[in-house]
């Protein structure tokens, strides 16, 4: 069975290093990001099943970070992840498409289930994407 | 005094004091985050089989290492929160200007990361101590510094010193870009004044035109019926 791919984008090192390091035991493929630009660019090179984004961070923050990975993939399931969440941001984030907004600690199982979610749902939409585009050839060809 | 202004005044150091405890509870937050990780981590380490292998051994050891020194992080960021928060205790106290300026850059170093700027202090070896509003000066020059950050491009410096002058002190905040003037750095700005008036000082650098690098202001030695000789009631040293 693949791994579930996953992208951590956080400016804090030591912490993003330890929880990729504990989802790396746990059996999940991880890349990490420390700022929302070099994020922006691994998701372009990579396809993620879930990206766990956190709020405040240097240059980029989480909402204009998640705005890019949306334009660039809407299909991406992203997760924010921060210690600083106010109702205002969860909403906001939510509203421009944040499959999930967490609230730092965490437990790592709990993330594990989030991830798995993510994934399931990134598969759906994938296939979904898939069956349209077949869709579409098939009608374009008048079959 | 008038009233609004005294009223403008006592709003603008809430809101400075908001802002610091807000951001430095930010970076507590971040370190027992962190701290949570690696007790999970050394959790993990733990549960797994071979307790012996030394590979394991080393690696708790490591952990360990790295829990010391968020702590260390953790206890800096709370001491110099404390220092701060009792800054308001008086508004007059005999302070050290070379730790008081310190700590604002320390407290200050949240807004300058998130903004890709080294925001340093260049200080004198030798501590000065002056009678002032502690509170108040702390704010000016958050002021100026934040002015700054809102200029700075990228990767750029900002360095905050002081200078002995005839009865007082002149401080300085220096950046590496012009700064700009424009209405998001006038409002932040336009506040500096009565906070400077409010401590008897005067501004020094502000209207040298558009290319001005550097935001400077003057405070006395000793304002308020108190005296800088009056070592009993240092604050923060």
């Amino acid at each position: 069975m693949l791994s579930d791919k996953v992208l951590l984008i956080d400016d804090e090192v030591e912490f993003i290093e330890t929880l990729a390091e504990r989802l790396r035991a746990r059996g999940l493929e991880i890349d990490v990001a420390t700022d929302g630009e070099q994020g922006i660019e691994r998701a372009k090179a990579k396809s993620y099943d879930a990206i766990i984004l956190d709020f405040a961070m240097p240059g980029m923050d989480g909402i204009e970070t998640l705005k890019g990975l949306l334009a660039q993939n809407p299909a991406v399931q992203v997760m924010l992840l921060t210690g600083q969440a106010t109702i205002q941001t969860a909403a906001k984030a939510t509203k421009l498409g944040a499959v999930d907004v967490l609230e730092k600690p965490t437990d790592v199982e709990t993330l594990m289930e989030k991830i798995h979610e993510a994934r399931e749902r990134h598969v759906a939409l994938k296939t979904q994407q898939s069956q349209e585009q077949v869709e579409d050839i098939l009608r374009r060809r008048g079959w | 005094m008038s009233e609004a202004r005294v009223d403008r005044i006592g709003q603008e150091s809430l809101a400075f004091m908001g802002k610091i405890m807000a951001g430095q509870s930010h970076e507590v937050t971040n370190v027992l985050n962190i701290i949570n990780e690696l007790s999970g981590l050394q959790q993990d380490v733990l549960l797994s089989a071979d307790h012996e292998n030394p590979a394991r051994l080393s690696k708790l050891r490591e952990i360990c290492g790295k829990i010391q020194s968020q702590v260390a992080r953790g206890e800096k960021i709370v001491r110099n929160m404390n220092l701060f928060a009792h800054s308001a205790d008086t508004p007059l106290a005999v302070f050290d200007v070379k730790g008081l300026i310190g700590r604002i850059v320390f407290l200050a170093e949240r807004w300058a990361r998130l903004r890709r700027v080294e925001l340093t202090a260049k200080l004198p070896d030798e501590t000065t101590a002056l009678a002032n509003c502690p509170l108040g000066l702390q704010h000016a020059i958050f002021v100026c510094i934040e002015a700054a950050l809102l200029s700075a491009s990228d990767k750029r410096r900002i360095t905050v010193g002081y200078a002995l002058v005839d009865g007082g002190a002149e401080i300085g905040i220096e950046s590496a870009d012009p700064m700009l003037r424009n209405p998001e750095v006038d409002t932040r700005l336009s506040v500096l004044p009565l906070i400077i008036s409010e401590l008897g000082g005067t501004l020094r650098a502000l209207d040298d035109g558009e290319e001005s690098h550097r935001l400077a202001f003057f405070i006395p030695r000793n304002r308020g019926g108190i005296s800088s000789d009056d070592s009993g009631r240092i604050q923060g040293v």
